[in-house]
């Protein structure tokens, strides 16, 4: 039987975010991570999110309710995830087994992904497969496919001087009214947790099981990406967007190159980065929110090209890595 | 399948826009985008002015000039791959 022990109240980029759970371990280890949100915000009930945690049985009974569109994942064997869009809530099951890593990965998705179908509501947004850092107040987004070096480079710009907006899924939203023309890079709670230099000895280049999480390590610096050990204090706020540059990692090139993309070119990238494309894979996704969401997209990229130069910026990641940041550096001046 | 002697029609799902010389195409249900360079994006933008395939070929071989035959087959088979991924579709009118 479910029990409701608690709930807890977060806000990210502004949009207040209420999770309920009845499995006692993912709150307890949620609140003892990110804290109790220390008042309701106000006007939740309009635009809250929604994500419980239920049993197994309680889980499947409910999807066999012939009641509105849902979306069903199964993240692994323990682990599943539906998203009712028309209720906006999603919820997750996870039995005993389930590993609290893949669990808290799966919720830091979701919650991105829900912002930003609740942002559209409130402007025009689209988010990328992208990682955004700002320097000096000025945002840099770097969309770039799986392997590019997304994180890797994050971690190489916060150690000259950026500040971590989101090394993964990167958020823009403008209020659309016109005038000045401004976007804003929606900080998003940092995922990557450093570890010391050298810590590993033997570092290889990629990502390894370690301890059963996630390692990354670069020459001799290494990360975990691990959500569990989030704080408070590296939640980075909104920066406003200044540079959009490409990632694309090409082994075996002599040297990095940035160049203009043409707007076609710019336009066609960042639409198969946006990262709603994923969402709309299958039919079940033909759900008016997300046509809306899309057709945004379209229209907010067309926006994004008309004042922005994309640049592509292509290198071989292990050898050029320590030429990066001065590279991307210089398209903010 | 396509043929000269068909009719077709952007659906109303694709948003498109030209960009310099090319057209990106967006299918706003699969979230698929597509970049059409110069010549398919003046077969595109024929499609938009015109229904039927023969007009569209009139017209590229006025522009294009030489090789009908070959015009002909290039212009059919980037209307069926268009077809074929739901980006164009047969119309009736």
């Amino acid at each position: 039987m479910k029990q409701e022990v608690s709930s807890l109240r977060l806000t990210m980029g502004g949009i207040p975010i209420v999770i309920s759970a009845g499995h006692q371990f993912l709150l307890d280890e949620l609140i003892a991570e990110l804290g109790p949100h220390p008042s309701p915000p106000p006007n939740t009930s309009l635009n809250e999110i929604n994500i419980s945690f239920t049993q197994r049985e309680e889980f499947f009974a409910e999807l066999a309710e012939p009641r509105g569109r849902r979306e069903f994942f199964m993240v692994t064997p323990e682990l599943g995830l539906m998203i009712d869009y028309e209720r906006f809530q999603a919820k997750i099951i996870g039995t005993q087994g389930c590993n609290l890593d893949e669990a808290l990965l799966v919720i830091v998705g979701t919650l991105g992904f829900l912002l930003t179908l609740s942002l559209s509501q409130r402007g025009k947004v689209t988010s990328f497969h992208a990682a955004s850092l700002s320097r000096e107040g000025k945002g840099v987004m770097l969309p770039g496919d799986t392997g590019a070096g997304k994180t890797s480079i994050s971690y190489i710009l916060i150690n000259n001087g950026f500040e971590y907006l989101s090394d993964e899924q990167s958020i823009l939203f403008t209020t659309g009214d016109g005038s000045p023309f401004v976007y804003e890079i929606i900080g998003l709670r940092r995922r990557i947790r450093l570890i010391a230099e050298g810590e590993e000895g033997e570092s290889p280049f990629g990502i390894s099981l370690r301890g059963g999480r996630k390692w990354k390590a670069f020459g001799q610096h290494g990360w975990l990406i691990d959500p569990i050990n989030l704080k408070k204090d590296i939640y980075t706020e909104s920066s406003p967007l200044c540079s959009i540059i490409i990632l694309r990692n090409q082994t075996g090139i002599s040297h990095p190159s940035l160049k203009k993309l043409s707007r076609s070119q710019a336009y066609f990238s960042l639409l198969a980065a946006a990262d709603t494309m994923e969402a709309l894979g299958s039919p079940r996704a033909l759900h008016p929110t997300f046509r809306k969401h899309n057709r945004e997209s379209f229209h907010l990229i067309g926006e994004l090209v008309e004042n922005f130069e994309v640049l592509e910026l292509q290198y071989d990641l292990k050898s050029h890595y320590k030429q990066l940041p001065a590279i991307i550096m210089q398209t903010l001046n | 399948m396509i043929t000269e002697e068909s009719k077709v029609r952007i659906p109303p799902h694709i948003l498109w826009r030209k960009e310099n010389e090319d057209v990106v195409l967006f299918d706003e249900e699969s979230g698929e985008p597509y970049l059409l360079n110069e010549t398919g994006a003046r077969i595109w933008e024929l499609c938009q002015q015109y229904r039927g395939v023969k007009e569209i070929l009139r017209q590229l071989y006025e522009e294009y000039g030489g090789q009908e035959a070959q015009i002909k087959e290039d212009c059919l088979r980037l209307l069926n791959e268009l077809l074929e991924r739901n980006l164009l579709e047969e119309s009736e009118e």
